[in-house]
């Protein structure tokens, strides 16, 4: 038997940190597993102390949300069993984890066992393949952020921002604060493209007034803001030179014609998020395909608890819904697991957790009519594009190999290697997929998905050894037995 | 219109019945290949892909998995494809004077039966593999061991039996085989029917299921193993390296494929099913192999695999006529990738009328006539003592 702790936490981001505080507060044992140095997660990324800066205002509305929650978990801080650059890297039997502790010293490998779970993973960005995208100055536009935020660094002199959705707006006004020059920003889809669905946005009123602040901030900068426009192809020797935009239809493709040039040394993409779910489904929870979500998402019931017992999930890695909807996510999955390991909760708080959840969805629901993947970008990738970036797999080849006839991401990553590098095919995987369905005229979901393997992050074999400068390990007595030699694994 | 009648069904999208189908194929027969999932999904893509030409029992066993070696000198030509075809040779490890000594009983009988091993000492394994700390009193050298990549392997296989007219299907489960009367035989798959005159079953762990829809036994242990994969790296070892045991008593294998990853492993569990990875499994892998060849500590683990053995219970292969059942055909066997050009020509000869293999009479499934059922697993896992 491993370690076995009351409740684990993965992931000190929005809902992991909430569901920390709010567990310790009834008393509870935590647990808090992350592979940052710091609490916070990438939406509350703090700089590290050598780049603390004097306006923290140029990081963001959500930075100062953050450092809130952040000054309430230190408080509760020694109250927690807090594992900073520790790396889950498996989960066996459910809810056994299996960890890669302090990994910046060398580390340590052990495992620990949680009577209850909470997986507060997080999303990873979405990517978009199109011809150049794998030049060098073509970033996305959240590791653009995380490179602003945590190194005070600008990678480039001209930039042009494309994609879609209200991160990009903060990108745009981070960048020309940073002093950056912003040659203009796409948003591939159009608010009027959701339509009377608008009108839900009523109420929301700091969120208008936040996107509002955010336009006027563009053009107080004067950066100009297009709607559906996107880049479709990067260009440069060596290096990002210029880009080519054009003009999009409703489902995201672009109107031949359209295209133009724009000199830049710097292109941030940003498509929206896809949920963490690696943890989950080596927990062997059930998920559902859910595009406005960001593809796969463990089910859960209204506790927030997973197909499996004890095992829970919140956050954007249960469905990408953004910082506000996380940090109750958290505290829900906190109450719940509470209740589970037999502390009292007031009945009331969870009725409020669910009200607050409610709204923040109805907003949440219109902004992901907005954003949610048109058939137009998968489109974009000539043969030639690479789409599996590890293995260095081009659109042709995966097309080969849906020709023989492999549907599945599981197959044709043993057919073709799309899917079998460092990434886990976390990168390729939804474009593989979506190409997979294109050319069945079937569902995204109908690829499945890539089984998760362990380590989800590359492990240094040296992290195993048990004597530094050891050889073989057999004594003189210790013979390996030879019943059958027939069960050899040969091919 | 009467329905289409294939000569022959293939069940399975394995290394055996991809070979299979390119060899009737090629025979001229028509073909249908009906895969449950999709080709490569069990242990065909799990597999280590060494194919060793000397470890089994017995010596009959030994002999023809030689031959099945040999045979595919040519196959990439035949296939016109790459398969990543290497004549690189394996070498065991023996970490005591004990072993070595045990070691070169053993080789004197192989040499006399005609396998071409050489005891090499010390110095000489490094020699051979210079990766390889200098703590190892011996080895022995065996140069017909060969590799190719089985995932190329068995999608060449496919690709061509496909250009020689074959059908392919896969997400398609078969149901049903029908009853054996008469020459033709009606499969239900994928909730359609088709009609043939033969079917051979290549369904690896599934064959007991496929024997059961027409009441016979296959009596098999499985046995699951693990594997890890780590980063690419320039090449760095010459052949596949072997130090045989279970790997919590230092026991590994170890071999570099053209992409530059290592695979090491392997682990062997009485389970028939499930191919997880498991926290143990996984670490006992990683700790031997840190331990033992300390010259890779400094690359990163990328990922780990399971996959089960499919083993007939005596472990020796199946290739045999269903009792009863004529124009039915079970193949099963461990070494499915060592024996897939040996087999597919020998089913393909029978089915074509050309040749009726004495494989069929070997490696019948009359000998467990009259037997129980294998009780247990033990006998087919060595390793552990």
């Amino acid at each position: 038997m491993g370690d076995v702790r009351e409740m684990v936490i993965v992931g000190a981001g929005p809902a992991g940190l909430s569901a920390a505080i709010r567990a310790a507060e009834s008393g509870a044992s935590v647990t808090l597993l992350d592979d940052n140095s710091l609490p916070g997660g990438q939406i509350y990324r703090q700089p590290p102390a050598a780049f603390r800066i004097a306006d923290p205002t140029a990081l963001g509305a959500d930075f100062l949300a953050g450092k809130e929650l952040l000054q309430r978990f230190e408080r509760v801080r020694e109250r927690i069993e807090y594992h900073p650059q520790c790396l889950v890297w498996g989960v066996f039997n459910e809810r056994e984890l299996a960890l890669h502790d302090n990994v910046h010293e060398g580390g340590r490998i052990h495992k620990l066992l949680g009577k209850t779970v909470i997986f507060a993973t997080g999303a990873y960005e979405r990517a978009a393949p199109f011809p150049g995208w794998t030049l060098p100055g073509v970033f996305t536009a959240g590791g653009l952020q995380i490179s602003i935020k945590s190194q005070q660094i600008l990678p480039g002199r001209r930039f042009l921002i494309s994609g879609t959705g209200p991160l990009l707006l903060v990108l745009a006004n981070q960048l020309a604060k940073s002093g950056g020059e912003v040659a203009a920003l796409l948003e591939i889809s159009s608010l009027r493209s959701a339509g009377l669905h608008l009108l839900r946005l009523l109420g929301h009123w700091d969120f208008l007034s936040r996107g509002l602040r955010y336009h006027l901030e563009l053009k107080r900068h004067g950066i100009p803001y297009r709607e559906r426009e996107t880049v479709v192809a990067a260009h440069g020797k060596g290096r990002v030179e210029e880009a080519v935009v054009a003009k999009v239809d409703a489902k995201w493709r672009p109107l031949p014609g359209s295209e133009r040039t724009i000199p830049v040394d710097a292109i941030a993409v940003g498509f929206g998020f896809l949920s963490n779910t690696e943890l989950t489904r080596l927990a062997g929870c059930l998920h559902d395909f859910r595009a406005d979500l960001g593809g796969w998402v463990p089910r859960r019931n209204e506790g927030l608890e997973t197909s499996v017992p004890g095992v829970f999930a919140a956050g954007d890695g249960a469905g990408v819904a953004g910082a506000p909807v996380a940090r109750i996510e958290g505290r829900l999955a906190a109450i719940s697991a509470l209740e589970r390991l037999e502390y009292k909760v007031d009945p009331i708080e969870r009725k409020t957790l669910l009200r607050e959840l409610a709204k923040l969805n109805r907003f949440r629901s219109v902004m992901d009519r907005i954003s949610t993947p048109r058939p137009g970008l998968v489109e974009l990738m000539t043969p030639d594009t690479v789409v599996c970036r590890c293995e260095e797999i081009t659109r042709a080849v995966i097309e080969e190999t849906l020709d023989e006839g492999f549907q599945t991401l599981d197959g044709i990553k043993r057919r073709c290697r799309a899917g079998m590098g460092f990434c886990q095919g976390r990168i390729c995987s939804p474009t593989v997929a979506a190409l997979a369905a294109r050319r069945k005229e079937g569902s995204v979901e109908g690829a499945g998905w890539l089984n998760p393997r362990p380590p989800l992050q590359p492990l240094p074999l040296n992290a195993f050894s048990t004597e530094p400068s050891s050889g073989p390990a057999a004594g003189e007595d210790d013979t390996p037995g030879t019943a059958n030699p027939n069960a050899m694994p040969a091919g | 219109m009467a329905p289409k009648k294939y000569d022959v069904i293939v069940i399975g999208g394995g290394v055996l019945g991809a070979s299979v189908a390119y060899h009737c194929a090629k025979d001229g027969l028509t073909v249908l290949v009906l895969e449950k999932n999709e080709p490569l999904c069990l242990t065909s893509g799990a597999t280590y892909a060494w194919l060793g030409s000397h470890l089994k029992m017995p010596a009959s066993y030994n002999r023809l998995n030689r031959d099945g070696i040999a045979m595919y000198a040519g196959l990439e030509k035949e296939l016109e494809s790459d398969l990543e075809y290497s004549e690189i040779g394996s070498i065991f490890l023996m970490r005591t004077e004990r072993e070595f000594e045990e070691a070169r009983q053993r080789i004197t009988e192989l040499n006399a039966e005609g396998f071409p091993l050489e005891l090499l000492d010390g110095k000489a394994v490094l020699r051979r593999e210079p990766l390889l700390p200098a703590l190892y009193s011996g080895g022995y050298l065996c140069p017909i061991d060969i590799e190719v990549n089985p995932f190329k392997t068995v999608a060449a296989y496919l690709r061509k039996a496909r250009e020689l007219g074959a059908e392919l299907r896969f997400q398609t489960e078969v149901t049903s085989l029908g009853s054996g009367g008469g020459d033709t035989r009606t499969v239900v798959a994928g909730e359609r029917s088709f009609e043939t005159r033969h079917v051979v079953s290549a369904t690896g762990i599934f064959t007991p299921a496929i024997a059961a829809m027409v009441g016979a036994e296959v009596p098999m242990v499985q046995s699951r193993g693990q594997i890890l994969v780590t980063e690419k790296s320039e090449k760095r070892l010459n052949g596949f390296v072997a130090c045989l045991g279970d790997p919590g008593r230092g026991g590994f294998m170890l071999k570099q494929v053209s992409s530059g990853n290592f695979l090491f492993g392997y682990t062997q569990e009485p389970v028939s099913f499930d191919d997880s990875v498991t926290y143990d499994g996984f670490t006992s892998i990683a700790r031997t192999l840190a331990d033992s060849v300390p010259a890779l500590r400094s690359l990163a683990i990328l990922r780990s695999y399971g996959g089960i053995r499919p083993i007939p219970s005596d472990a020796l292969p199946i290739i045999s006529e269903a009792p009863g059942q004529p124009g039915l055909i079970l193949l099963v066997m461990h070494s499915g990738f060592t024996l897939s050009v040996l087999v597919g020509r020998a089913v393909a000869a029978r089915l074509a009328g050309r040749e009726d293999s004495p494989l069929f009479t070997e490696f019948s499934l009359e000998r467990f006539a009259g037997q129980q059922p294998a009780a247990g697993t033990a006998s087919a896992f060595g390793g552990s003592g």
